[in-house]
Parts: structure tokens; sequence; C-alpha cells
């Protein structure tokens, strides 16, 4: 009795509490508006209480509970995807108390300034105290990432950071703590302060991509925790319940909204309700990694598919691993089109595909055709410089047996304007540089049809031997390496053993690098040839050239670097016929893109003169892929699947890359092949769920009968089975409604069905519910069969 | 409006879905493709579970226990009750609330939390500045899904009418004319507890308050007779209050204020009640407090009158005098 009357008192102080006007604490706006409609409409609407009272506690223990899901399931996921070893109580528990400590700064206003002063002076405090220990943890936790990055990408170098205190169970344990903090602070704004699941989930999830990237999946408990997180912020965003409580001035309250013609009033907290949320979540959560994770993960986790897209930013994490986060920063993609000698800075290079050059003449064979523009002599600090006006004698006098003059006419539409984009052996140039060209050529075949030059060449071979064969000091170890590696060196100075040398070379490079468009760029001071000749080990036709030419002066081959357009048989079938002169030569048009810019290697050979040759290994049409450029590009890299496999074994088959030719719907369908099982089996089992309702409240009902007969509680079991017996009827349309009294439906049911038994079973069933005295087993018997009985009947047709 | 408001999670969520979409096919990894399987599925499960959730919501209203004063603040009770699991985070209940006489067309909502197995009480606070009949009418709750991606929309059925009793002013005294005019037997009492004296025992007709029925005759004969009393005080003054727009509440403070005063000095009198709508006089006697409160009610039940109440009052018994009549300025006898 007193303990009601406590109860009695206590509710009613909180009553009291509750309905309180509070005049000092609305605003004077909303006490205005009331003021106002006392007067016009003669009643205002005060505030809108809750009579159970709501725990503050609970609502800041929940919020730090999300917190703490977040925070912890990021860096319990990073350190074991990691293999990071740490001890997990010290972890779980740091991160727990940071975690609830963060969510109750926003108990109250108090809290709310004072917390957030004292939680930025302790974590600074931590921070600065600590300092080694975060920082060697950090480096434990990069130098692992590294490790498995290398792993999967079969890198042969590993860049290990240095771990000032080498004690790993200290580190590691302090540097998760100290991540979970900043997570704690990060997840605070956007949880307790907003609650916004598209912030929370970039939060948590953008991190744990560094494992999914790699085929790592971070343990499932470690992912339902953060589901659960994900699925309970998204519920408790949309119901609105996440108000501050230092926000509002009456806790526990509504929030109201006016208009202009009335109001709305919004709970605005709901502990019971978030702890529901989280049940729910947590159920879900468990029910769909159980059954999705635990029976197809395995299977799917062995079975690797990749697309072109992946394939791509592979190339870019690659780089990142090799030369650090920076080298991502420090780059810059060229637009293709002529670098004038320039090799550094150059980080990838993606063409535009647009139209630079039109160029009109007649195909003699099937060679490729170069349009040289840029000729780089000296070579100094990452750069060729071009050829000076004067210093040389450009050899364009025509010195074939048979001489053949082709005109070519090129209209310069979006090139470099600075040069005429000459094919070898050019006679004459006329015309504007950034308009049209008229070219008269001999068309250079191969250097088998050079005839020996006169005399007047020998000047010149002097002149190519002084000026061609110049390579910088600093470079000659890496030179004289390359050189012994590719096995060029040949005492034969004559034009098949200089030929011998350039193809030992180009064996060498197609054997040991690969073509790239985006190779990544230089790391700071390491000059691009050396590093090119070293370490990266892939690259584009500017990589090659230069770095064949610097290896052919070495060896005593006078070499230049070459930029400008070539046209390729590829090309010239996409051409267009634009006439036929009266000797039947097809004058064809061909459009030439940046994509065509190239760069390659001049060999000078006594007597035959410059040559161009090519070094550069076969780029397996990587430069006319459809560019990945806007959305719908990313989108067809996104669903072209492919493999590692194929990434790697395109280069010896040759096939680009991309795997088989696929169509875009086929190509989807090979996409989302991956998903159809999951999908498939998950809507399975929720067609099952669905079917298995009746079942399971037919067995319920069936349990729940069994109980009540076996405790002699007869009135209700045969109650129970009436509401069943009525909800059927109700069904077979044979009742119209089954809430009516028992003894009209008895007689509605004998109307329709024409039987007896239904009086019986109302009469029982009104003696189960009204009467004092309890039916009989046999009562219930007889009225459970005359109930069957009845059910089976089929309606009378009328 | 709340088809708009869905529309936003719905796209909101789909831009969500098509992102873990993106993400799963470039991974091509289990748990990404688990998370998107898990967020292609939530949507069923939050609209099942909304809408079985909402059809086991109820939402009832109460009114404050006892008289309410003019100037008074009072409490409707709403009490919601979720007997599903579904935790209904957003149960939007649209009402409406007024007084009689000032009715306008503002809408009003409170959002409250259904919680899984809970049955709360909310407390909505009013606070009245003249007298008249307070509604409170809630006719739709609007449910949404955990999701909301839907919302259910379920009749409320609310209805509440809390007569705000008008304010004790002070009356001059004034000579009341007694009135003459139609005998009073012609016009049927609804509530008159006259004497303790009872004059005859008659078949019970509807209106007749049920602590008149005489339980005994009742089953002696099977049918129900009620006890008929007679009149100790006599009916000599017809009051009629002029209930027009813009003063009732001064009105209505006369008329009750009188009318107390009249009865503690035992005089007992019969009220005019107008009925705007059709335009007809209904009679209440009144010889005691309770008597004038139900009065009151019946007065505050109609809405005031845009016309002159006297001159249909006159119009309608042309050899009716010594009325008196309560207007906003004044009490008159005629």
């Amino acid at each position: 009795m007193r303990e009601k009357h406590k109860e009695h008192l206590k509710s009613e102080k909180i009553r009291s509490l509750q309905t309180d006007p509070h005049p000092g604490l609305l605003g004077r706006r909303e006490l205005k508006k009331r003021e106002k409609d006392l007067e016009r409409r003669g009643v205002c609407q005060g505030d809108i209480t809750r009579n159970s009272h709501q725990s503050k506690y609970v609502a800041v223990l929940l919020r730090g509970l999300l917190i703490f899901l977040g925070a912890y399931g990021t860096i319990w996921g990073l350190a074991s995807s990691f293999d990071l070893a740490y001890d997990p109580a010290k972890v779980f528990f740091g991160i727990l108390f940071l975690s609830v400590f963060s969510a109750s700064i926003y108990y109250n206003r108090l809290t709310f300034y004072a917390g957030y002063i004292l939680m930025f002076i302790s974590f600074f405090v931590f921070s600065v105290m600590m300092y080694s220990y975060i920082n060697s943890g950090f480096q434990a936790f990069v130098n692992e990432l590294n490790e498995h990055y290398v792993d999967y990408f079969s890198l042969p170098a590993l860049r290990v950071s240095d771990e000032i205190i080498a004690d790993r169970s200290l580190t590691v344990p302090i540097a998760c703590i100290f991540m979970g903090w900043v997570y704690c602070i990060m997840l605070n704004v956007t949880i307790s302060s907003y609650m916004n699941p598209a912030l929370t989930f970039v939060i948590t999830f953008l991190p744990l991509q560094a494992a999914f990237y790699i085929d790592i999946v971070p343990p499932y408990l470690c992912m339902t925790m953060l589901i659960m997180c994900y699925a309970s912020v998204l519920v408790l965003s949309r119901a609105g319940y996440y108000a501050l409580p230092y926000r509002y001035k009456k806790y526990e309250s509504f929030v109201r909204r006016r208009r202009r013609k009335g109001s709305d009033d919004s709970y605005i907290l709901s502990a019971k309700g978030m702890l529901s949320v989280f049940g729910v979540s947590l159920i879900l959560s468990l029910v769909f990694f159980v059954v999705s994770g635990a029976i197809f993960g395995e299977a799917y986790s062995t079975k690797y598919v990749s697309n072109r897209l992946k394939n791509k930013t592979d190339d870019f994490v690659e780089v990142m691993v090799m030369n650090g986060i920076l080298s991502v920063f420090n780059r810059y993609e060229a637009r293709g089109g002529l670098a004038h000698g320039r090799l550094g800075g150059v980080g990838s290079v993606t063409p535009d595909y647009e139209t630079d050059l039109e160029v009109t003449f007649v195909p003699v064979s099937t060679d490729v055709v170069y349009l040289r523009a840029f000729i780089g002599n000296t070579y100094s600090v990452d750069r060729f410089m071009e050829e000076r006006e004067g210093e040389y004698e450009p050899l364009e006098e025509p010195f074939y047996d048979e001489q053949v003059y082709l005109p070519m006419e090129i209209v310069n539409i979006d090139a470099d304007s600075e040069y005429y984009y000459l094919p070898y052996h050019s006679v004459e140039a006329s015309g504007e540089k950034d308009g049209t060209s008229e070219i008269t050529y001999v068309p250079y075949l191969n250097y088998d049809h050079v005839i020996q030059a006169g005399d007047d060449m020998l000047d010149y071979s002097v002149y190519a031997f002084t000026n061609y064969l110049k390579v910088p000091e600093s470079l000659i170890p890496v030179l004289d390496e390359t050189v012994k590696k590719a096995d060029m060196i040949n005492a034969d100075r004559t034009a098949e053993g200089m030929l011998y040398s350039c193809s030992q070379l180009e064996k060498y490079f197609a054997e040991n690098y690969r073509y790239s468009l985006t190779p990544g760029m230089t790391p700071r001071g390491r000059d691009v040839i050396e590093y090119f000749l070293t370490s990266q080990d892939r690259g584009y036709c500017m990589h090659y050239a230069s770095s064949a030419t610097l290896l052919l002066r070495y060896i005593g081959i006078p070499a230049r670097y070459c930029e400008g357009y070539v046209i390729k048989p590829s090309d010239l079938s996409e051409g267009e016929i634009v006439w036929e002169d009266e000797d039947g030569a097809k004058h064809v048009r061909v459009q030439i893109s940046d994509a065509n810019a190239h760069a390659w290697v001049e060999i000078y050979i006594p007597g035959y003169g410059w040559i161009p040759y090519e070094m550069t290994p076969p780029s397996f049409g990587e430069e006319d892929a459809v560019p990945m450029n806007g959305l719908m590009g990313i989108l067809s890299g996104l669903f072209n699947a492919t493999t590692r496999e194929d990434a790697s074994g395109a280069q010896e088959e040759g096939n680009g890359g991309g795997g088989a030719a696929v169509t875009i719907f086929s190509g989807i369908y090979n996409s989302l092949e991956f998903l159809i099982r999951p999908v498939g089996y998950s809507v399975a089992f929720v067609v099952l769920v669905l079917l298995m309702i009746p079942l399971i409240k037919k067995i319920s009902l069936l349990l729940r009968i069994g109980i009540m007969k076996r405790k002699g509680r007869y009135d209700e079991a045969l109650l129970s089975r009436y509401r069943s017996y009525t909800g059927r009827l109700l069904k077979k349309k044979i009742i119209d409604s089954s809430n009516a009294d028992s003894m009209v439906l008895a007689e509605e049911i004998s109307g329709r069905l024409g039987c007896t038994e239904a009086e019986r079973v109302a009469r029982c069933v009104r003696k189960a519910a009204f009467s004092d005295e309890d039916i009989t087993k046999e009562e219930y018997r007889v009225a459970c069969e005359d109930m069957t009985a009845i059910l089976k009947i089929k309606p009378v047709r009328v | 409006m709340e088809i708009l408001k869905n529309s936003v999670y719905i796209v909101s969520y789909i831009m969500m879905v098509a992102v873990v979409l993106v993400v799963a096919v470039f991974y091509r990894q289990p748990l990404a493709s688990v998370l998107f399987v898990f967020l292609l599925v939530l949507p069923f499960i939050s609209l099942a579970s909304g809408k079985y959730g909402s059809a086991k919501l109820s939402v009832i209203a109460s009114a404050p226990a006892g008289q309410v004063d003019e100037g008074d603040e009072f409490r409707i009770r709403l009490k919601l009750r979720n007997s599903s699991p579904v935790p209904l985070l957003r149960c939007t209940l649209k009402y409406t609330f007024c007084n009689l006489y000032r009715e306008d067309e503002d809408s009003f909502s409170v959002t409250l939390a259904g919680e899984s197995f809970a049955s709360e009480e909310f407390d909505m606070t009013f606070k009245t500045s003249m007298p008249g009949t307070f509604t409170f009418d809630a006719d739709t709750i609007l449910i949404s899904d955990p999701l909301h991606f839907h919302t259910f929309k379920r009749k409320a059925d609310i209805h509440v009418m809390i007569p705000v009793m008008p304010r004790i002013v002070e009356i001059p005294d004034i000579a009341l004319s007694q009135f003459e005019g139609e005998p009073f037997d012609d016009i049927v009492s609804e509530s008159g507890e006259l004497t303790r004296d009872i004059k005859q025992l008659r078949e019970y007709r509807a209106g007749d308050r049920l602590k008149d029925i005489h339980w005994k005759a009742s089953a002696v004969t099977g049918e129900l007779v009620v006890k008929e009393y007679e009149r100790s005080v006599d009916l000599m003054y017809l009051l009629l209050p002029e209930i027009m727009k813009g003063s009732e509440a001064e009105v209505l403070r006369k008329y009750y204020s009188l009318g107390k005063k009249m009865i503690s000095s035992g005089m007992g009198f019969r009220t005019a009640v107008f009925h705007p709508g059709d335009k007809t006089f209904s009679y209440v006697n009144v010889s005691d407090e309770t008597a004038l409160e139900e009065s009151v009610f019946e007065i505050m039940r109609e809405k005031a009158s845009e016309t002159d109440v006297y001159s249909m009052y006159t119009d309608q018994n042309p050899g009716s005098y010594g009325v008196i009549r309560i207007c906003a300025k004044s009490i008159k006898s005629t």
C-alpha cells in the first residue's frame, strides 16, 4: 500500500513537472502565437506531454551504443582484415567508454559545452603523451597494409615504415583506441547530432575499402555490427527521434512546427522506440548474415571476378603502393598530343579521341606512316631539348633508286600549330602550319630500299656521330646495367649490326616491361628514364622511345627522340577514299586523333640516314579502348566483367585485356551473374516464410489449444478454436462478418449450409464465453467435431 | 503530400541501393552482394511490418473529468496502443480543435511513437479564454512503415466535446418581469425534477432520465415505467439568451450568472434556446444548479445566430410578454 502511495506521488510529481506550463521556457514567438490564438479562437493549444517517464540516460546510452557499433566495427574490421594482433578487451572497453562518453556530452547544454572542451583537451593530451605509441601503431598498420597489397599485386619490393616502438602489443591497442576516439568524435556528430545514415555509412564503410579492394572480407560479426548500426540509424533518422537534449529547452517533449494555419507537433525522443529499433535491426542483420553470408560467403570469396574499371584502378593503386600515397596526388593527366620532349610530371595519359589532324594521302603499304614533328637531341633533367635550327642538315634529299613522289595534304584541326607534320623523306612542305599544308614526299618503305648515299652524306655522318651519342653522366650506371641485361652490345657497326642491337632492346622491353597509359608519376628527385628502367617496369611510348634513345647512344648508335603522329593500318580501314587520280592511285582521307600521338626513336645508320625504329611494346589496344571518361564510360568499364588473369593474360594473347567482346546485355548479365544466386535464394527464403505463415499460425494455435486442454481450460480452448473456425468461414464467404453474435452467425451458417450443428456450436460457445459454469471435455469434443463437420460442408448453391 | 514525402525517402533509398550495387559489382564480393540483397529485401519487410503493425494500432482519446471553466487549462488524454512487435515510430494523428463559436479551418497534427507492445498516454493541454463548446476531432491517423515508403491511413474516429462553462459576472439587481404567454404545459420539459412528490407513473419516453425509472413497477409490468414528479416551484420567468455572433461569451456569462442568482433566490425559470439551423426555440426548465448547467450546455451546443434572436421569438410567439432578454450589453425585461 505504501509502495503504491509512493508510486502515485512519484507519478504525480512527474506529471506536475511535465504539465507545468513553463512560461519562462517558451519562446516569445510561441507565447505571442498562443495569445493570438486565445484571442482569435477562444482556445489555444498548450504543451503536449507524455505521461510515462522517458529516461535521458537510456537515450544517451543507446546513442552511445550506436556510436560504439560504428566505431568498434570499423576499427575491428580494419585490424582483423590486416592481421593486426591486439588485445581485444582493451580496445573493446576503451572504445565503449569513449562512445558512451561522447554520447553523454549531449545530455544537456552544460555537458555539451563542458564535455566537448574536456574531450578535446583530453584528446590532445592523449595524442601528445602517446605520440610514439600511436605513431608506431599506425606504422604497424601501414606496414601490414603494404604487405597485403604487395602480396596481392605480386610486387617485388615492399616499403617498410619505421616503427619507433617495436612492441606491437603496446602500440597497436593504443593506436586502435586513438582511431576509435577519432571515430567516436565524428560519429557523435553524425549520430547524436544529425542521425544521418549516409554520413555514418561513408565514415565507417570507406576505410574498410582498403580490405575489400584486395578481396579481404572483414569478420562477419564486425559487419553485423555495422549493418545493425546502419539499419538503426536509417530507421531512427526517418522516425525523427534524434533531437538533442541541449537543443531543446524541454527535454522529453514535443517539437512544435508552426504553420500558417495550424501546427505540427512531433515527439522527439522515444528511448523504448530506439531500443526496439535496435532489437529489430539486430535480428535483421543477424538473419541476413547467417542466411546469406555464411551460406554463400565461402563460395563467392573463392570466385574472383573483376571488371575493367577495377583493373584500371588497380594500376593507380599499384603505383600508390609502390611509391607512397603522395604519388597519387603528385600527378596529372596528359590529354595526348605532343609533349615537346618533356618526360616528367605525367602520371597518366587520357586521350580525348578528338580529331587532331585530317590527312589525305595515297597509302602504298600497310606499314605505319610516321608524321614527325618534334626532334629531341640533348637530354637533360627529364627533357629532350629540341634540335635548334642550323645545328643539323635535315636529310630530306631523296636518295632512292626509284623516286616516287607522292602528295600528302594535312589539315591541322587541333594539333600543335608550331610544326609541320612531315612524313619521312619529305621533299617539300607548303601551306599553313595551323591550317592546310601540302607535302610532297617519297614514301619510306624500309631501310633496304634506301640506296647508298653519295659523298655528301659522309659529312653528315661525322656530324651525327659527334652530336647524337651524348648521354648524361649520371645515367651511365643505369644504362650500362640495362645494356648488359638486354644483351645489346654488338661490335658490328654495319646496318645489320646496329639493327640487331635495336631488336635486342626491343625484345628486352617487350619481355620485361608492359605498356600502360597510367604508369604513375616518377617520384620526386628521380630521373624519368632511370626510374622507368629500374623500378617502374611500365610506361607508354614516351618512356620507351626516350630510354631507347639513351641506351642506343650509350652503345654507340646515333639516336634521336621524336614526337609526332602515326597513321596505323587500322586508321586506313576507317578512312574514306576521296578521289582516285588518273594513275589509279586512291587518295584516302583519315582522321588522326590524339590517341595517334606517338613518340619513337630514330637511329642513324651511315649511308641510310635517320630511320624510325619502334621500341614501344604492343599496347593491346589500350589507347584504342573506349575511354572511361564520364558516367557512361565508367559504367561500361564497371559492367565489362573480366578477371585479373584476363587482365594479365591479355598482354600475351593480345586481346586487349578486356576479355572477349560482349554485347551490352551479356556484359551486364555477366557482371550481375554473381548476384543471381544470393538474390534468388533470398527471394525464395522470403517466399517460403510467407508461405509458412499460415502453417506457423496453425501450429501455434494447436500448441496454444493443447496447453489449454492440458490445464483443463476447455472454455478458452473452445473460444480459440471458434475464432479460427469463424475466420475460415469468413474466408469461404459463408458468413459476412466474424464479429457478430454466435447465435446470429449460427443462423447465417445454417441458412447457407443447411446444417444444424452450427446452432449447437453457438450454444456451446455462449456457455464457454458467458456462463459461470465451465464446459466439459465432452462438450468441447462435440463442439470441435461439429465445427470440423461444418467446415467440410460445401455451400449450397442457389 | 504524404506521397511526396514518401517519394523523397524512396528516391534517397534507391540511390543508396544503387551505390551499394555499384560497390557490389565493383568488388564482386559476397559481403557487398549480401548488403545489396539486404537492402533489396528491407523495403518489403518494412512495408509488410508497417501494414501488420498499423492494423494492430489503436488510438483513443478521453476528456477531462470534472467541469471546465472559462480561462481554465484542461487536458485531453490520447492513448496510443501498439499491440504488435513492430516499432511504429511515426504515427501522425491529424486533428482539429475549436470553440464552436469560433470555428476555423486550421488543422493540426501530432506525431507519436507507437512503441512495440506498448500503450502510451499523451496529454494535450488546451487553454480557454471564452465559454462555449470545445470540440476535438481526429478522423485519421497516418502510420508510416519504418522506412517511410508508404503511409498507412487508418480511421481514428475521435470526437470529443467539452463544455467550457462561463465565469460568473456581477449582475445588478433588476426587476424581473413574469412571463405571460402560452401555457407552459404545452412545452415539453426535458429535465424537470421539480419536487420529490410523485405526480404519476407513466411509460418510458425517449429522453427520460434513468434515475426516474421505477424499477419495481417496470419489473412487474415488463415494460419501463418512469416516475413523474409534481412541480414545487412556479416557473414564472422565461429567459432568452440572445447568442449573437461576437457577443456569445458575454451573453453566456450574464445568463449563467443571472441563473445562479435566481436559483439561489429560489426562483425557477425556463430558458428559451434558439436553434439557428432550423430557426426554432426549445425550452429548458431550470430549477436547480444542475439544470442550469444543462441549460448552458444546451445553449452552447448551438452556434451563434446571425439574425436578431428576439425578433425571431416575437415572430414565433406573438402573444408573449415578460420575456427576460439577455443581451451582451444588458438584461432587460419586456
